[in-house]
């Protein structure tokens, strides 16, 4: 079953816009930069995107406001801080207002302004902002008024809504099960909730390190201790539907379709990993620790911070990088083992009389060999016979290249895999242009894979320009020899063509008469050739 | 239970027989985290409960400090008078009295009355909730650490000014320190 292209979930664009610039309204070209969804790289998606952080920063800053020792001292920035966002709430509301009859909603109205204002979004984006202009007028109870911000969250659903209707209308005729690993596994029917999904998944990633990393610090454990506890709770619960409905679903991906094996090789996949020991420390705590004293646990809860890793390239081309060039790297660590051990014994044997307490036994040499080695020189062991120094000379010279090496060669490596895969994805460009055209579909996975490999958007149109050019050059048949043309038969075909059009011009340009008086005085053409030419005339 | 990957003919979406199931599977983690959080949230109170009490012993260590050099200072055991006798055993027993400015802070962890610990302990599961009171003592200079730490004990005098840290253990028995108040 194939998902339906985005131009058949979304609403047709309107062709109304495609008229001359030079001919359209103010309004018109304001609605085609600002807001139609239709136009790519106009501001739609950036205004969209923002205003989301503004709403996700509103919430956080609404919590922090619940916490005295914290809203009291920057109570001050808080007021800013919503000022700023009603300013911003409100322009973007006045902007859709104004917009509106450019808008294919509302446009057909005869009153696309009031049809507009009497829309569920509409409705949702006024009820973000009136409670501030409400206090203005009326004396609203500061907590009153704090519930009443959290009608902000319902300017979410403006990108979920939307986003929920592609994914169903994706998703139709597919099971739950389906429908479940579209949600939470990146596919062709994921669309816009699956990267809604990601990032919720992202944020609270980050939110749970930063409370992880905050909780260490005592003076704010000390005033934010059951924020955090409930911080946490929050996180593992989501965490926890997250890993039970990636194993549950995994059966639906390629190569897993088992319901036990299929769900324990997804299981033991290094992210689910990820994802399981992002949780564990919480269950292990509290069921085990009237046994053991399982606080070091809480360390591992920073773990999750890998589990962003699921959403950057760049560390699978790492992991890839290390396993390719492992025998390399392995060899250059048994060099560097086999020289600190060497070293440690000598520096042992000769500083030992010398120095017995900090020479004890070759364990504690082992420890200055590494720290020479390494070029760190903490200086709290040092040599002083005069063969000590010249071991420490001759380690700390070859320390230099000895580390220098694994660094050398995963750099090497890691610019060797980018190459690669950029050349992999010019081999899939001009894969997509096989027939062409460059489809909205083929474009987004050419923008994605270009920004997993980091290229600019001057380098993505290089590319382009560059596999266009290939495109056009393989279907120029005129330098191509005969051979290649014929092992291809569409190209034998339009190689046919050509040449029969060739002769019809040929038949059209010159005189005729001589022609033929030509080809029977010398006998040039047989009767077959003959015959042709005649046909072609016809 | 189906198997069948992907591509299956339309299907109307709903929730099927294994699916019911792991929608109450699902249900009982979420249950299973909601529960366990409840009861962190009851143990993180528990922890600030016995930080309060932390705190109204820093508050009258504060408030009492040039209070008890007074003359007719109420509390007589606390009390610094010149060639007195007045040990920190005896305040500490008038402070938490029935009728005591300290009396009836309880232990959240076990229901009792808060205990006076020397130090928190996490290999001492009694310790857990209790209030530790240490004395800091300026040494000398050259010294490699500037100030002393140590518990008060009973016999210890207290007719001169005292420079005090108040901790409480927590549910690990790890020391929360509340801050350093001069009594």
């Amino acid at each position: 079953m194939t998902p339906p292209s985005s131009a058949q979930v979304t609403e047709a664009p309107d062709t109304s816009l495609t008229v001359n610039p030079d001919e359209q309204t103010f309004r018109q070209r304001a609605y085609a930069a600002l807001l139609d969804p239709h136009i790519e790289d106009n501001l739609h998606k950036p205004i969209e995107k923002w205003i989301g952080i503004l709403i996700v920063a509103n919430l956080l800053a609404l919590v922090l406001e619940n916490v005295n020792e914290i809203y009291t001292p920057y109570a001050k920035w808080f007021h800013y801080f919503d000022v700023f966002s009603v300013v911003i709430f409100t322009i973007e509301y006045l902007t859709r207002l104004y917009l509106a009859p450019e808008d294919h909603e509302f446009k057909r109205s005869s009153s696309p302004h009031l049809k507009y204002i009497r829309s569920p979004f509409a409705i949702i984006d006024l009820l973000a902002v009136a409670p501030f202009y409400l206090q203005a007028f009326i004396p609203v109870d500061l907590r009153a008024l704090r519930l009443l911000r959290l009608l902000r969250i319902l300017k979410l659903f403006r990108v979920l809504i939307p986003a929920w209707r592609e994914f169903v209308v994706a998703n139709r005729g597919r099971t739950f099960r389906q429908k479940i690993h579209a949600l939470v596994y990146p596919s062709e029917y994921g669309g816009e909730l699956h990267h809604l999904f990601d990032n919720f998944i992202a944020l609270w990633v980050v939110i749970s390190v930063v409370a992880v990393v905050l909780e260490s610090v005592q003076g704010i454990n000390y005033v934010l201790n059951i924020e955090f506890i409930v911080l946490d709770a929050l996180a593992v619960g989501i965490f926890t539907i997250e890993y039970c409905l990636r194993i549950y679903s995994s059966v639906e991906s390629p190569g897993m379709a088992h319901p036990i094996w299929g769900r324990l090789k997804q299981a033991k996949t290094l992210p689910s990993l990820i994802d399981l020991l992002a949780i564990m420390p919480f269950f292990l705590e509290a069921f085990l620790h009237h046994l053991l004293d399982l606080r070091f646990l809480r360390v591992f809860r920073l773990l999750r911070l890998l589990k962003l890793t699921r959403y950057t390239g760049s560390t699978k081309t790492l992991s890839i990088v290390v396993v390719r060039e492992w025998p390399v790297l392995a060899g250059s660590a048994f060099v560097m083992l086999l020289l600190v051990i060497l070293t440690a014994s000598l520096g042992y044997l000769f500083e030992h009389e010398a120095q017995p307490e900090k020479f004890e036994n070759i364990p504690q040499a082992i420890y200055w060999a590494v720290i020479t080695l390494a070029s760190v020189g903490y200086g709290d062991i040092s040599p002083v016979t005069p063969m000590g120094r010249l071991m420490t000379i001759i380690l700390a010279l070859l320390g230099i290249g000895i580390f220098a090496i694994p660094a050398a060669i995963l750099s090497s490596a890691f610019t060797d895999q980018l190459r690669i895969e950029r050349e992999a994805l010019k081999k899939s460009l001009h894969e997509m242009l096989g027939d062409g055209i460059l489809s909205e579909e083929e474009r987004e996975h050419l923008h994605h894979e270009a920004k997993r490999l980091h290229l600019s958007k001057e380098e993505v149109n290089q590319l382009i320009a560059q596999a266009r050019k290939a495109y056009e050059k393989e279907h120029d048949l005129q330098g191509m020899p005969l051979h290649k043309i014929a092992a291809n038969p569409e190209l034998a075909v339009e190689h046919f063509k050509h040449v029969l059009g060739e002769m019809r011009q040929l038949a059209l340009l010159t005189d005729l008469g001589k022609f033929d008086q030509i080809a029977a005085e010398k006998k040039r053409l047989t009767e077959g050739e003959q015959e042709i030419w005649l046909k072609l005339q016809s | 239970m189906d198997i069948t990957p992907s591509e299956s003919p339309a299907d109307s979406g709903l929730p099927k027989f294994w699916d019911q199931i792991f929608l109450l599977f699902l249900a009982c983690v979420i249950g299973l985290v909601a529960w366990i959080g409840v009861i962190e949230y009851r143990e993180g109170h528990k922890t600030e409960s016995i930080k309060r009490h932390g705190e109204a012993w820093g508050e009258f260590f504060k408030g009492n400090s040039a209070k008890r050099t007074e003359p007719d200072y109420s509390i007589e055991a606390c009390a610094a008078k010149e060639n007195g006798s007045a040990t920190w055993g005896d305040c500490y027993q008038a402070l938490v009295a029935p009728g005591g400015p300290m009396d009836g802070l309880e232990n959240p962890f076990f229901k009792t009355p808060q205990k006076l610990a020397q130090k928190c302990d996490t290999n001492d599961r009694s310790t857990v909730g209790a209030l530790v009171l240490e004395k800091l003592t300026p040494l000398p200079l050259g010294s490699a650490v500037p100030i002393a730490v140590s518990a008060i004990e009973s016999g210890d005098r207290i007719d001169k000014k005292l420079q005090i840290r108040v901790s409480v253990c927590d549910k690990f028995s790890s020391p929360i320190v509340i801050g350093e108040f001069q009594f």
